[in-house]
């Protein structure tokens, strides 16, 4: 069972300018001390064709962690806008947070961006090349996509670098998509 | 009869495996299949019972969701205090459950789901080897039972999670159902391998094993949840066989005879549950008594029958659109629940005439005791039939007995104190509860140390109800906004500091993330998008903001009271510092800052604050440097380098009382509730009552301490009554009598007696010094147990001073379990005829004699001292001998 269990997160200074940093705030509960740091990453994905624009906005370790329940504020700078293809800035793209303990990811969570333009002239006729300065973000948080991943938290083990287990099912998918869907025709 | 399937009542159309009314009646709790886990839900039952709860919306459904199991939850059961959940699942795990006064929150991640109550997993049986299947707790809540498809059966003791204490081996199948006989004698449990076997509580042994009425049957279902009537008298399985058609066996107790069997159902039977209570048809018929039982089968359907009648009392065909896999009755009798494969769940509601009525608690005792020749089931009676015993009376002392030297134990704990309560009363803040820290290590990076919230106290009951006009929707603000304009509340603190990682070296760096696929889903799926509309960058995301920020800490309220105790009697005062800060109580302190101002050529004035959570509450000056500070939730006192001491109030600053001149600079200083001690550098030492403006003590401490000043003061505690104990660094404590108008010795970690006694290690309370204990020099047993009865002795005079019954009684105890084991005949003796008072009223003694001892009634605490010697069956005659005088007191 899992020894650390993300209640809530909270995302701050949203709606933002997309030059604001990224601001969440992370409720977690652990069952036992922990013997190491857990480990936070923002991955800001830059486009959705390919994992090479993903950018990691920022790590950071947090500990110790003892039994009980905790909250920290996490802040990473916005993504470099040099690092996003020019068709990719505008538009629903995806931000993830994820956290790992002794190197194994345990829970992803991931939140749809929406980045446009505050100005309406330029909603209305985007220019060729993107104006990072005036896109607002913001990001879909009342529908947080949460994945959680089975690993190994024993102390005791200590060849303890098994790969995690994924351990959605594939219905579990399907079922993402199709509320996927709704969420997006909202959009 | 009324029948309700609640649509709302669901896991989102998955499966449901498991349901349980909760004892009291209020909630019940359903197990099964999760999004990506197992799941366990606890819902409110108001809103199905009154259709009004249903339609308010003030009147919460959920509860509280629980998808810590990784896989699916197969069972779900309450133990039968109410206090605890037991769930298990196929994650081989069996997690206990028990609430917490968090307030609500959401499920993260759950779709905008609040829970209400916040249920927290105490323990996690793991012993398994294989999917848990069902459970049972025994009718005392002792043990906890789980079957598992690893072919066996675990026992659990709950009084100390999560300690396994036998394995039940012989099925040579998955086990999918245990059944506590309700007298405590036998667990029952049902397996694939066409076996229903009872093993016996008192050695864990089995005792029978029952195969003919399953020879014919396929391993057909989920579950077999076999059950045993409420008097015991018939176990009745699940899924049997009888002439080609499936049945459920009904079991005898008397000699496990199959001779009958409920018969009707098309497909296998998954799960029986008898009405813990039993029924008769109406006051008149006394004597007839029957049992009343909901059998669940794979074809879908449910049937009621009474043990009284030879056809069932309902039968609900299709009631589900799949198997029926649980059922479960409320305590009162009249409410059943049903859950089955196809995700929802069925209550039926019946009333007295079709049921009959409920056979009273007291009635179903005495017929318990008729049967059983016991009243409850509380006690295995068989488990130390062995003994030889002249009077079958002595069968409980003997088995209570075991547990009276455990009082005696290394933590000095009493045993009256519940260790749970112990346990959970004890709340430290394990790291910053104000702030998060942040750092960064050898390779730039930042290390957080997160925000502490400390949690509110354990509820101690589950008895919280949700009932139809319970507004806890109301009360309990719903802490969850995921999204907000504003920024971070949360105080971050940037230290210029290099600080390790708390990784290990082998682990740290990273693997490659098998969770690409997370990724890639999400990301597809945008693509998709795209290109369904064939406008990719036109899409527009409406975010709604909600709620406000909760990035406010909660703390508790929770009063540890600390104040600073290294203050030492000596002759030195303590000096002037510039500056120093006191913590206090409810997230206060209160910062002294000496010569803060200075208002005129070398006049300065002195600045006391309190600050409440990083926020200055108030601000006083004083005249005089302060040298002290020390408050409580009352009050907040200050002595000054001028012998004065000043007391305000904590909320507003407000001065109590004039400044009190002293005697001479104080050297310690203590609040306590409404009480302020000082002691000066003379040895003077005063505790004032700051409500009623009176003086509770005026003395001198100095024959305490040595001449020399090497023996300092190390605590000071105020009782209720506005006296002291004085602890002293040569683990001497003293209090005082103003009875006697002097110091009384209390304590002594020291003792050559204590050294010299069996009870090294045992310190009664925080208030007495112990010392390091020494290995034990006196060899001789005797002379031992004798300075054990002495150390008892001094113990007891002590807590007859502190007016302290509990530990009182728990030394009384330990020193009767000496003299018994030493067969003290007569001092046993003289102290039982304390105890029991004049027996006639004539009697010379009696004109003296108090029936009490520290509010406790000596005749009752004889009644336990009995127990204690009991223990011994050399004492057995000078036992019966009181207990038979007792028993002529009562009666007279």
């Amino acid at each position: 069972m899992a020894k650390v269990h993300v209640q809530n997160v909270v995302v701050l200074d949203n709606p933002s300018n997309f030059s604001n940093p990224f601001q969440f705030e992370i409720t977690f509960e652990c069952l036992e001390d922990l013997q190491e740091d857990l480990e936070w990453k923002i991955i800001y994905v830059g486009s959705a064709e390919s994992e090479t624009y993903d950018q990691v906005l920022d790590t950071v370790y947090v500990g110790p962690v003892p039994e009980g329940r905790h909250m920290f504020v996490f802040q990473a700078e916005p993504p470099q806008p040099s690092k996003i293809p020019v068709a990719d800035a505008v538009g629903v793209t995806v931000v993830l947070l994820t956290c790992s303990y002794r190197g194994q990811e345990f829970i992803r969570v991931g939140y749809y961006v929406n980045n446009e333009y505050g100005d309406a002239e330029l909603k209305e006729n985007p220019p060729a090349v993107p104006q990072f300065d005036k896109l607002m973000r913001n990001i879909l948080a009342t529908n947080p996509r949460v994945t959680r991943f089975k690993v190994d938290w024993d102390d005791t083990n200590k060849s303890g670098t098994t790969k995690g287990e994924q351990i959605v099912e594939s219905d579990g998918h399907q079922k993402m998509d199709a509320s996927l869907m709704e969420s997006m025709d909202v959009m | 009869m009324k029948l309700l399937k609640p649509a709302w009542v669901t896991h989102d159309g998955k499966p449901i495996f498991s349901i349980d009314i909760h004892p009291d009646g209020s909630k019940f709790a359903t197990g099964g299949q999760g999004d990506d886990s197992g799941r366990v839900v606890i819902w409110n039952v108001a809103p199905i019972v009154k259709e009004q709860a249903e339609e308010d919306d003030n009147v919460p459904k959920l509860l509280c969701q629980m998808d810590n199991h990784l896989a699916c939850v197969n069972c779900v059961r309450w133990s039968n205090s109410g206090q605890y959940l037991a769930s298990g699942g196929d994650d081989k795990l069996v997690m206990i459950w028990q609430l917490t006064r968090y307030a609500g929150s959401t499920i993260f991640g759950g779709g905008g789901k609040t829970n209400i109550e916040h249920w927290r997993c105490v323990s996690t049986l793991r012993g398994h080897s294989g999917d848990v299947l069902d459970l049972g707790w025994s009718p005392d809540d002792q043990y906890l039972a789980s079957s598992s498809v690893d072919n066996t059966v675990r026992i659990w003791n709950m009084l100390n999670m999560p300690e396994s204490i036998a394995v039940l081996k012989g099925h040579t199948g998955l086990v999918k159902g245990i059944a506590w006989d309700p007298i405590g004698k036998y667990v029952a449990s049902q397996s694939d391998d066409k076996t229903v076997r009872v093993w016996k509580t008192s050695d864990w042994k089995q005792e029978t094993v029952v195969t003919e009425p399953f020879e014919e049957c396929g391993g057909t279902t989920h579950v077999l949840r076999l059950n045993w009537s409420p008097d015991g008298q018939y176990l009745v399985s699940a899924h049997a066989m009888n002439g080609g058609g499936p049945t459920a066996q009904i079991i005898e107790r008397d000699g496990w005879k199959t001779d009958k069997d409920f018969v009707g159902h098309r497909k296998a039977i998954t799960c029986v549950s008898f009405n813990s209570n039993m029924l008769r048809k109406s006051a008149l018929h006394k004597g007839t008594n029957y049992c009343c039982c909901a059998i669940g089968s794979r074809d879908r359907s449910l049937s009621i029958w009474l043990t009284s009648l030879k056809r069932p009392l309902v039968v609900i065909h299709e009631l589900f659109l799949n198997s029926v896999l649980d059922l479960s009755w409320s305590r009162s009798g009249y409410q059943l629940m049903a859950c089955s494969w196809d995700g929802s769940v069925a209550y039926i509601e019946f009333d007295d005439k079709e049921l009959g009525q409920i056979v009273s608690v007291e009635e179903k005792e005495n017929l318990f005791q008729r049967m059983y020749g016991k009243k409850s089931f509380s006690t295995g009676v068989d488990k130390k039939a062995a003994v030889v015993i002249e009077d079958p009376d002595w069968i409980q002392p003997q088995l209570v007995g075991p547990s009276v030297p455990s009082v005696v134990e290394e933590d000095g704990g009493m045993l009256s104190s519940d260790s749970r309560a112990s346990r959970t009363s004890q709340i430290v803040a394990k790291g910053p509860t104000d702030k998060q820290i942040e750092t960064r290590t050898v390779d730039g990076r930042r290390r957080i140390t997160p925000v502490f919230i400390p949690p509110l106290m354990e509820e101690d009951d589950a008895q919280s109800s949700h009932a139809s006009n319970h507004s806890s929707a109301a009360l309990v603000q719903p802490t969850f906004s995921s999204s907000t304009e504003s920024r971070s509340k949360i105080v971050v603190e940037k230290r210029d500091e290099v600080t390790k990682p708390g990784l290990s070296s082998t682990t740290s760096t990273s693997p490659p993330p098998p969770q690409v696929n997370a990724r890639k889903e999400m990301s597809n799926i945008l693509l998709n998008r795209r290109l369904e509309r064939n406008e990719p960058e036109r899409s527009v995301v409406s975010v709604k903001t909600s709620g406000s920020s909760t990035a406010s800490v909660a703390t508790t309220g929770v009063s540890i009271f600390r104040s600073p105790d290294t203050d030492k009697v000596a002759i030195a005062p303590l000096s002037v510092q510039k500056s120093f800060s006191v913590p206090a109580s409810c997230g206060r302190s209160f910062e002294i800052e000496n010569q803060s101002y200075f208002v005129g050529h070398k006049m300065a004035v002195h600045k006391l604050s309190c600050v409440m959570h990083g926020k200055v509450a108030w601000d006083i000056f004083m005249s005089s440097p302060m040298i002290g500070c020390a408050a409580s939730v009352y009050c907040v006192a200050v002595t000054c380098s001028d012998a004065t001491l000043h007391c305000f109030a904590v909320g507003d600053g407000s001065r109590m009382i004039p400044g009190i001149k002293l005697q001479g600079p104080a050297v310690h200083l203590r609040v306590q509730d409404h009480f302020v001690s000082v002691v000066t550098a003379h040895g003077q030492m005063n505790v004032w009552d700051i409500i009623k403006r009176k003086s509770t003590l005026k003395t001198s401490i100095l024959s305490l301490t040595d001449s020399d000043g090497s023996v300092t003061l190390t605590s000071c505690t105020i009782r209720d009554t506005g006296l002291p104990i004085l602890s002293f660094s040569n683990s001497k404590t003293y209090t005082y009598s103003s009875d006697m108008d002097t110091w009384l010795l209390l304590a002594d970690a020291m003792d050559p007696l204590r050294h010299g006694s069996d009870l090294q290690g045992i310190s009664s309370s925080g208030s007495f010094g112990s010392g390091p204990s020494r290995s034990s020099v006196i060899n001789n047993a005797e002379s031992k147990i004798i300075c054990s009865i002495s150390y008892a002795d001094v113990k007891m005079s002590a807590l007859a001073e502190l007016n302290s019954p509990a530990e009182y009684r728990t030394w009384l105890m330990t020193k009767v379990k000496y003299m018994a084991q030493q067969g003290m005949e007569d001092r046993l003796r003289s102290l039982c005829e304390d105890l029991l008072g004049p027996v006639h009223r004539s009697s010379q003694r009696g004109k003296n004699w108090q029936p009490t001892i520290l509010t406790m009634k000596k005749n009752e605490l004889l009644h336990q001292v009995l127990q204690v010697m009991a223990t011994n069956v050399k004492m057995q005659r000078l036992c019966t001998e009181f207990q038979q005088q007792l028993k002529m007191l009562t009666e007279f």
